[in-house]
C-alpha cells in the first residue's frame, strides 16, 4: 500500500511539471499577444514607475541626511555657543557616535564656514545654497545640505552632510571601482537612466526638499523587441524549469527503480540518464539561465572565473563543473553500491597478486584522467589559486576544490567498480588498491616537489595497501565523519600532485607571458588608439576652432578606445604652428616648452613631410612610462594627442601604489623580477631579484641554439627568452615546503567543507536503513568517539587562540613597524636641529627619498605636502586628517596613533606621529599610509596561519589515529571476553583465553578461565546423563518398534493354527497364504528397524581420505535433483577453487542427501519452493548452507532435532539429523541451523580445510576410529 | 556465476576508459584569416568561429579591463557576450597594420536595440597567418 502511495505521489509530481510545462507554453503565447498589443502603455506605465521610484529615491536619501544633519546640529547645542574658530577634539570625538554609511561625509562648521568637527572622508561641499551639488572636477560629484545651527534665532554654525552621488576611481580593476547611485536606480528598474546634476534643462527634475532644482534625468524606455523578449523570457524560464524538475523526476524515478534491485544492467540504464539529464539540462542552461547580473549564485556560473571547452559544456562555468562531478561521483557511488551488492562471493586470497597490478594500473588510468581534468579546470581559469596571502580560499575557489575532490572520488569509485567487476573481488579493496595507484602516478609527477610530500604520498600509498587487504566496510558506513574526514585529507593527498602540476604549469605560463611583454616598448594597442584619435580629431572641424575644441575634444576622447585603457591617461592638445598650447583636455597636460621640443623635432625630420601624421615613442627621464605621442597637422595648426601608463608595474613598490595598477599587470608581476639584457649586459631591471649585471656565458650559449630556457637558481626558476633586441629574463621563487603546505591546504579546506554535505547524507542513509542508531554499539566505537570528541575539543579552542594571537601579532608588528619608522623619520628631522624647522626647510619629496618611505604631511587638519602627489591627485589618499587622528593627537595628546583605512576591497593600516613644538603642543602631524613591507608582514601572517591550521589538522589526525589504536587496544581484551563467553554459550569450552594484563580485566579473564573450567565438567557430566538417559529412550523404543510386529505376527500365527484345526483345505490355503505374506512384511519391517538403529549405533568402520567436498555436494545435489518435483528451484553454488577436506565419501554423501531430503520435505507444496546449496571457504573452514523456504522448525522443537528417534514426520525412525551430525562431527566439523517460523530453514555444516602442508599437528591429524 | 560477471561487460569497461581516455584530447585549428570570416562571426555571434583564430591565450576586455583567457575559457566568455547582447550586424570602421599587428575597428550593433558598440580585433603575425589575440569592446 505505501509503495503504492509513493507511486501515486510520484505521478502527481511528473504530471505537475508537465503541466508546469504547458501552462507557461500557453501563458507565453497569450502574454506576449497582450504584451505587442499594448506596448505603448506598457513602456509609459514602466517609465512612469521608475520615475515614481527615482523621486522617491532622492527624497529619501534628502530626509536621511536631513535626519543625520538635525542629530549632528543637536550634539553641536551641548556645546557653548558660538563655536570656538578652531577644529574641536572633544566635538569631533561625540560626532563619532553618530551613524552614517559609507560615501557619507558630515562637518560641522562656524558661522564663518571654519571646521569645527567631522566625520568621515571629506567631500565637496562648497555651496552657497541649503540643499546643493557638488563637484570635484570629474573625479566626485555629491549632494551637499547644509543646515544652519540656529541660537536664539540667530545662525552660531553650520552642519555640513554630503553623499556622493557619484565617484570615479583612477584605476578600475578588481580592488577599486567607480560609484554611482544611478547604478543601483538601473539595476532596480531595469531600465537605462540617465541624470544630469547641477544647473541642467530637462522635462524631469530632481528636486530638492525645499524645491530646488538639482538635476534632470530621463529614463529611457525598453524598445519594444526589448519589451516581448523579456516577457517571454518569463515564460521561457518557467518552462526551462518544468523541463529540469521534469528531468530530475525521471532520473528520481529510475533510481528508485535501481535501488530495490540494482544490477549492472540498472546501472547502465541510470548513469546513460544522468548524462542525458545533465545534457539536457545544459541544452536547456539550468541552473545558470536564473542567476545572471546580480543574482546571488551568478558568480558561479560566469564564464570569466572558469570555463573549459573540454566535454562539449559540461564545464562551462565554475557552477557547471561542480554539476558534473557531483554527476561523476554520483555514478561512482551507485556503480560501487551495484558491484558491492552483487558480488556475493569473493574470491580466496590469492588472487590478490592479481587483483593488485589490475588496481595500480586503474589507477594510473584514474591519474591521467584526473590529470587532464584538473589541468583543464586549473588552467581555463582566472581564479588566483596561488595568491600567497589570502590563507581562506574564495568561495568560488572553494567551489573548484570541492569539484576536484568529488571528480577523483567518483573516478576512484566508478574505476574501483570496474575492476571488480573484473576480477570478483570486494570493491572496496580495490579501490583501496586503485589509490595507491594513483598516488604511484603522484609520485611519477613530483618531480619538483619536496621530499615531505614524497614521504606522504608514499606513506598513504602503504596504508592504502595495507587497508585493502583487510577493508570489507559498507559504503554508508565511510560516510560516517571519522571515516569521512581521513577520507578526505587522503583523497587531496592523491590529488595534490595532479592540481600541483597545473598550477606549476600555469605560473610558468604567467612568466612567460611576463618575460615576452617586458620588453616591448609600450603597448600596440595605445599606439593604435592614439592613431585612431588623431585621424578621428582630423576629420571634426570643430576640434581645430578655440570655441568647440573642449567639447568635441571631450567627446572624441571619452568614445575612443583610449578612455577604456583604464590604465593611461590620455589628453588632447591643440598647438598653434609655433608649438603653443591653444588648448588641451586629460590629464596628461602639456607644458608649452615640451610640446615646442616635441614639435620641433618632428618638423625636422623628413619622414613627416610626407604622411598626414607621426607618432613618437618617448620616456620621461627617471621614470619608466613611455609616452605616445601623435602629432598630425590641421591647416596651421597641430592636434597632439598623447597618452601614457597611469601608473607602471616598476614605479609600484607599495601596496598603495601596487593597487593602481590596471587588473592586467596587477596578476602579471605579482612575485616575479624581470630583467633585460643587451649583448649580455643588464639594461632594464624589474624587482630585487637580479642581482647580476652581466649574463653568465653557459646561459647565453644555450640561449643561441634555442628560443628560451628554464634554470633552477638556488631558490629561483628562471626563464630566459631570446629577443631579437635581447635577451629578457624572469624569476620567481621556488615553491618551497610553506608554498607546498600552503596549496596543500587551501585543497584541504575545501575537501574537509564537503565532508559536511557528505557526513549529513552519509547520516541519512544510515538512519534510513536502520544503521542508526545502532541496536548494538561497539565498545571500541565508544572508546574512538570519546578520544575524537577530546581531539576536537582541545584542537578547536587551542585553533581559535592561535588565530587571535596571530592576528593580534600581525596588527603588533604592522604598528611596530609604523612606529618605528615614523621615529626614524622624525630623529633624522632632529639631526638638523630643531624638527620643525627642517621639516618646514626641506621638501617632503628629499625627505621621502632619504628614508625611503612614502610621507605625508598634514598642518592642522590639512594635508599640506605629501611625497606621492599622485595619491592626492587620485583622490586614494583624503586632504583632511583623519578624525580619530586628530581626536588621538589633538584631544588625548598621544604621540603616536595609527588608523585602519578601506579602499575599495583593500585594507591598510596608516601611522600618524606628531611632531611637537618646544612647549610640546602638535604642530605638523606626519603619516605613513603604508608600509613597503605590509605584503610581506601579511604573508608572514598567511605563512604562520598555514603552519598553524597544518599543526592543527596534523592533531587532529594523530588524536584519529591515537585514538583508534588506543580504543582498539581497551576493547581487545573485552572483545576477547565476550567471544569466550559467546562460544561458552555455545557449548565449546575449549578454549582457555590468554591472560595479557595484570589489571581488573586480567583477573577478569582469569576468574572467566575458572568459571569455564567448572562449567565444562559440569556440562560433561549433564552430557553423560543426558546420553545415559537417550539410550534408555533407545532401548523403550526399539522394544517397542519390536514388539508392534511381533502381535501381528503372533496373530497371524494363531489364525493359520486355527484354520489347520478346522481341517477346511480351502480357508487353511487361504489363511496360510495370508499369514506368510504377514510374517514376511513384519519380519522385512524389524529388519529395517534393525538396519536403521544398527547405522546409528554401530561403531563404524569408516574410510576416510582426501577429498573435495565440492564433488561430494554435487552428488547429493544430482541425487536429489532426480527425486525433486520440476516445480522446486533447486540451486547450487560451489566455488572454482577445490574445497579439501579428510573424511568418509559416503558418511558425507549421506548427510548432505539427508539436509538436501529434509529440506525437500519442508518446502512441501508452497508456491515458489526454493532451495540454495552454497558453499564457501572462510578463513580455515569450508562452510556449506542448505537453505529452504518452507515451514520452518518450531521454536519448541528445535532444541531436540538432532536427538535420535526425534522428527516431525509422520513416517522414519527420527535418526536422520542425528546420523548427520555424527558424521560432521567424527569429521571434525559442526553443524548448527538457523530458523524461522513459516519463512525457511538454513542448516549450516562447517567442515575444517585439509592442511596442505607441513602443518600436520598430531591433533589435527587424528583421524577418527 | 552471477549473470553480471560476464565477459562483454569487461570488454564494455575497457571501452568506457577508452573512451573517456580519448574524450580529452582535443585539437586546434589553423585555418588561413580572411576578414569576411571574422565579420560574418561578429554579425552572427558564432565565438567558435572567432576563438578558432586565437592563440592559446587571448586577451578579451568587453566592456571592462582586459584579462588574460585560454582560447577555451574565451570561446564561453565571448558566448555570454552574445546573449546579453545579441548581434544584430556588424560594421567594419578600419582595418589597420602596424609591424607584426593588425586591428580590425568596427561598429557591433545590438539585435533590436539601439545600442551600438566599438569592437577592436587585434591580430599577430603575418599574412594570410594572423592568429587572434586581443578583443575589445567598448560603449559609444
Amino acid at each position: 500500500m505505501e509503495g503504492r502511495l509513493k507511486d501515486r505521489i510520484y505521478a502527481v509530481f511528473a504530471g505537475g511539471f508537465l503541466l508546469m510545462i504547458v501552462f507557461a507554453w500557453l501563458g507565453q503565447r497569450i502574454h506576449v499577444g497582450l504584451v505587442s498589443r499594448g506596448i505603448e502603455v506598457r513602456q509609459e506605465n514602466s517609465v512612469e514607475a521608475t520615475r515614481e521610484f527615482i523621486r522617491s529615491e532622492f527624497e529619501n536619501i534628502q530626509y536621511a541626511m536631513k535626519q543625520v544633519a538635525l542629530e549632528a546640529a543637536n550634539v553641536t547645542m551641548n556645546y557653548t555657543l558660538p563655536l570656538a574658530p578652531t577644529p574641536s577634539p572633544i566635538l569631533t570625538q561625540d560626532l563619532e557616535n553618530i551613524q552614517i554609511p559609507e560615501q557619507w561625509s558630515l562637518s560641522v562648521y562656524d558661522a564663518d564656514r571654519r571646521l569645527i568637527a567631522w566625520q568621515g572622508e571629506e567631500i565637496p561641499s562648497a555651496h552657497n545654497s541649503r540643499w546643493g551639488i557638488a563637484r570635484d572636477d570629474e573625479w566626485r560629484t555629491a549632494l551637499v545640505l547644509w543646515e544652519p545651527i540656529v541660537l536664539e534665532g540667530r545662525t552660531v554654525g553650520h552642519v555640513c552632510v554630503t553623499q556622493n552621488l557619484f565617484s570615479r576611481v583612477p584605476v578600475r580593476n578588481s580592488i577599486l571601482e567607480d560609484y554611482d547611485i544611478v547604478d543601483t536606480w538601473r539595476r532596480h528598474a531595469g531600465l537605462d537612466i540617465q541624470v544630469a546634476y547641477g544647473d541642467t534643462v530637462g522635462e524631469h527634475p530632481l528636486h530638492s526638499l525645499d524645491g530646488q532644482i538639482l538635476g534632470t534625468y530621463a529614463v529611457i524606455p525598453s524598445s519594444e523587441a526589448r519589451l516581448i523578449t523579456a516577457t517571454a523570457a518569463v515564460y521561457s524560464n518557467l518552462m526551462a524549469l518544468g523541463a529540469a524538475l521534469l528531468i530530475m523526476w525521471c532520473i528520481l524515478g529510475i533510481w528508485r527503480w535501481c535501488g530495490r534491485n540494482l544490477n549492472l544492467t540498472r546501472f547502465l540504464v541510470l548513469a546513460a540518464s544522468l548524462c542525458t539529464g545533465r545534457f539536457v539540462w545544459l541544452y536547456l542552461d539550468v541552473p545558470a539561465r536564473y542567476q545572471t547580473g546580480k543574482a546571488p549564485l551568478s558568480p558561479l556560473f560566469d564564464p570569466v572565473h572558469l570555463a573549459s571547452t573540454l566535454g562539449g559544456g559540461f564545464l562551462r562555468s565554475t557552477g557547471d563543473v561542480l554539476i558534473t562531478s557531483a554527476c561523476i561521483f554520483i555514478l561512482g557511488v551507485v556503480a560501487f553500491r551495484c558491484v558491492n551488492k552483487n558480488q556475493k562471493v569473493p574470491a580466496s586470497r590469492r588472487n590478490v597478486w592479481m587483483y593488485l597490478p589490475a588496481s595500480v594500473l586503474a589507477g594510473l588510468i584514474v591519474a591521467i584522467l584526473l590529470h587532464q581534468f584538473v589541468d583543464v579546470i586549473v588552467m581555463d581559469s582566472t581564479l588566483r589559486y596561488n595568491g600567497r596571502s589570502i590563507l581562506v580560499p574564495s568561495s568560488l575557489e572553494l567551489v573548484v576544490y570541492g569539484s576536484m575532490v568529488l571528480l577523483a572520488l567518483g573516478g576512484l569509485l566508478m574505476v574501483s567498480a570496474g575492476v571488480s567487476i573484473g576480477f570478483r573481488m570486494n570493491p572496496g579493496r580495490i579501490c583501496l588498491s586503485v589509490c595507491a595507484g594513483i598516488a604511484v602516478m603522484g609520485i611519477l609527477f613530483l618531480d619538483s616537489i619536496q621530499w615531505c610530500s614524497w614521504i606522504l604520498s608514499l606513506s598513504f600509498m602503504a596504508v592504502c595497501l595495507y587497508i585493502s587487504l583487510r577493508a570489507n566496510k559498507d559504503l554508508y558506513t565511510w560516510l560516517a565523519a571519522r571515516r569521512a574526514v581521513p577520507t578526505s585529507l587522503g583523497i587531496c593527498l592523491l590529488l595534490y600532485p595532479v592540481y600541483y602540476q597545473a598550477l606549476e604549469k600555469r605560473k610558468r605560463d604567467r612568466v612567460e607571458y611576463a618575460a615576452s611583454t617586458f620588453d616591448q616598448r609600450g603597448s600596440p594597442d595605445v599606439s593604435m588608439a592614439v592613431r585612431e584619435v588623431l585621424e578621428e580629431a582630423m576629420q571634426r572641424p570643430t576640434l581645430h576652432t578655440e570655441d568647440g575644441f573642449h567639447l568635441e575634444a571631450k567627446t572624441l576622447l571619452s568614445s575612443s578606445l583610449l578612455s577604456s585603457l583604464g590604465a593611461y591617461d590620455a589628453g588632447i592638445a591643440l598647438l598653434s604652428s609655433d608649438g603653443e598650447v591653444i588648448h588641451s583636455i586629460g590629464s596628461t597636460a602639456l607644458s608649452p616648452e615640451i610640446s615646442t621640443e616635441i614639435l620641433a623635432e618632428i618638423r625636422t625630420e623628413s619622414e613627416f613631410q610626407g604622411s598626414k601624421y607621426r607618432f613618437i615613442e618617448t620616456q620621461r627621464a627617471g621614470i619608466a612610462r613611455h609616452q605616445h605621442t601623435g602629432l598630425a597637422a590641421v591647416g596651421d595648426r597641430w592636434i597632439l594627442v598623447r597618452a601614457q601608463p597611469h601608473i607602471v608595474a616598476a614605479e609600484a613598490n607599495t601596496p598603495l601604489l601596487r593597487i593602481l595598477l590596471a587588473s592586467g599587470y596587477l596578476d602579471l608581476y605579482e612575485d616575479l623580477s624581470l630583467a633585460s639584457y643587451r649583448n649580455g649586459q643588464l639594461v632594464r631591471t624589474f624587482g630585487d631579484r637580479f642581482a647580476r649585471y652581466k649574463l653568465a656565458p653557459d646561459i647565453v650559449s644555450d640561449l643561441a641554439g634555442q628560443q628560451s630556457i628554464w634554470r633552477h637558481e638556488g631558490r629561483y626558476l628562471t626563464y630566459y627568452l631570446r629577443r631579437d633586441t635581447g635577451i629578457v629574463a624572469a624569476r620567481m621563487t621556488r615553491d618551497g615546503t610553506f608554498d607546498h603546505l600552503y596549496y596543500l591546504l587551501r585543497l584541504v579546506t575545501g575537501g574537509l567543507l564537503l565532508c559536511i554535505p557528505f557526513c549529513a547524507v552519509g547520516y541519512a542513509m544510515q538512519w534510513r536503513t536502520g544503521l542508526i542508531p545502532r541496536a548494538r554499539l561497539r565498545y571500541q566505537d565508544k572508546v574512538m568517539n570519546a578520544f575524537l570528541l577530546l581531539g576536537v575539543v582541545a584542537v578547536i579552542p587551542v585553533g581559535i587562540a592561535g588565530y587571535s594571537v596571530v592576528t593580534e601579532e600581525n596588527e603588533k608588528a604592522v604598528q611596530s613597524w609604523l612606529r618605528q619608522h615614523l621615529e626614524r623619520v622624525e630623529s633624522t628631522l632632529a639631526l638638523g636641529g630643531n624638527s620643525i624647522t627642517a621639516l618646514e626647510r626641506s621638501p617632503i619629496d628629499s625627505l621621502s627619498a632619504h628614508v625611503g618611505l612614502d610621507l605625508n604631511l598634514y598642518r592642522g587638519t590639512k594635508l599640506i605636502a605629501a611625497s606621492r602627489r599622485q595619491l592626492i591627485e587620485d583622490r586614494i589618499v583624503d586632504v583632511r586628517l583623519p578624525a580619530e587622528v586628530f581626536v588621538a593627537i589633538y584631544g588625548n595628546a598621544e604621540r603616536f596613533t595609527f588608523v585602519d583605512h578601506k579602499l575599495g576591497n583593500f585594507e591598510y593600516t596608516a601611522g600618524y606621529r606628531a611632531i611637537l613644538d618646544a612647549k610640546g603642543a602638535p604642530v605638523y602631524v606626519l603619516s605613513v599610509p603604508t608600509l613597503p613591507e605590509a605584503e610581506r608582514i601579511e604573508e608572514e601572517r598567511a605563512r604562520t596561519l598555514a603552519y598553524l591550521f597544518g599543526a592543527m589538522l596534523g592533531l587532529g589526525i594523530l588524536v584519529m589515529f591515537t585514538g583508534s589504536v588506543l580504543a582498539r587496544a581497551l576493547a581487545q581484551p573485552i572483545a576477547r571476553l565476550q567471544q569466550g563467553l559467546e562460544e561458552a554459550a555455545q557449548g565449546k569450552f575449549e578454549r582457555v583465553l590468554p591472560v595479557e594484563s595484570r589489571d581488573e580485566i586480567g583477573a577478569l579473564v582469569k576468574t572467566f578461565n575458572t568459571m569455564q573450567g567448572q562449567l565444562f565438567e559440569s556440562r560433561q557430566k549433564l552430557a553423560s546423563q543426558q546420553r545415559k538417559l537417550a539410550w534408555r529412550e533407545m532401548a523403550r523404543q526399539i522394544a517397542h518398534e519390536i514388539k508392534n510386529p511381533l502381535t501381528p505376527m503372533k496373530l497371524s500365527i494363531q489364525h493359520l493354527q486355527h484354520a489347520f484345526e478346522n481341517k477346511n483345505q480351502s480357508g487353511f490355503k487361504r489363511q496360510f497364504k495370508r499369514t506368510t505374506s504377514t510374517l514376511v512384511a513384519q519380519i522385512d519391517s524389524l529388519a529395517h528397524i534393525a538396519n536403521e538403529f544398527s547405522s546409528f549405533a554401530r561403531l563404524p568402520s569408516r574410510d576416510v581420505v582426501d577429498l573435495d567436498v565440492r564433488s561430494v555436494i554435487r552428488d547429493a545435489y544430482v541425487l536429489m535433483q532426480a527425486e525433486a518435483s520440476s516445480d522446486i528451484a533447486l540451486d547450487l553454488h560451489l566455488p572454482d577453487t577445490p574445497l579439501p577436506v579428510q573424511g568418509d565419501p559416503g558418511e558425507l554423501r549421506r548427510t548432505y542427501i539427508n539436509l538436501i531430503k529434509n529440506a525437500l520435505e519442508a518446502v512441501g507444496d508452497r508456491k515458489n519452493r526454493k532451495i540454495t546449496i552454497v558453499a564457501r571457504l572462510i578463513g580455515e573452514q569450508i562452510l556449506t548452507e542448505v537453505t529452504d523456504n518452507g515451514r520452518g522448525i518450531p521454536r519448541e522443537m528445535q532444541e531436540r532435532i538432532f536427538e535420535p528417534n526425534f522428527s516431525t514426520k509422520t513416517s522414519g525412525a527420527g535418526l536422520g539429523l542425528a546420523i548427520a551430525r555424527q558424521a560432521v562431527e567424527l569429521s571434525g566439523g559442526q553443524i548448527s541451523f538457523t530458523t524461522e517460523h513459516g519463512k525457511g530453514t538454513t542448516m549450516r555444516v562447517t567442515l575444517p580445510l585439509r592442511q596442505t602442508s607441513m602443518d600436520h599437528s598430531p591433533e589435527k591429524s587424528r583421524k577418527p576410529k | 556465476m552471477p549473470k553480471f560477471l560476464i565477459l562483454r561487460h569487461k570488454i564494455l569497461f575497457c571501452v568506457v576508459i577508452l573512451l573517456a581516455t580519448a574524450s580529452g584530447v582535443s585539437q586546434g585549428q589553423t585555418d588561413t584569416l580572411t576578414v569576411p570570416d571574422i565579420l560574418g562571426y561578429l554579425s552572427e555571434g558564432n565565438e567558435q568561429g572567432l576563438v578558432s583564430y586565437a592563440d592559446e591565450y587571448v586577451e578579451l576586455a568587453i566592456l571592462e579591463q582586459p584579462r588574460r583567457y585560454t582560447n577555451s575559457q574565451a570561446v564561453y566568455v565571448l558566448k555570454d557576450f552574445f546573449h546579453q547582447y545579441p548581434p544584430g550586424r556588424f560594421e567594419l570602421h578600419h582595418s589597420m597594420l602596424q609591424d607584426m599587428h593588425w586591428w580590425l575597428t568596427g561598429n557591433y550593433f545590438v539585435r533590436d536595440e539601439h545600442q551600438k558598440l566599438r569592437v577592436y580585433l587585434r591580430f599577430n603575425g603575418a599574412f594570410p597567418s594572423y592568429r587572434l589575440i586581443a578583443v575589445q569592446v567598448i560603449r559609444q
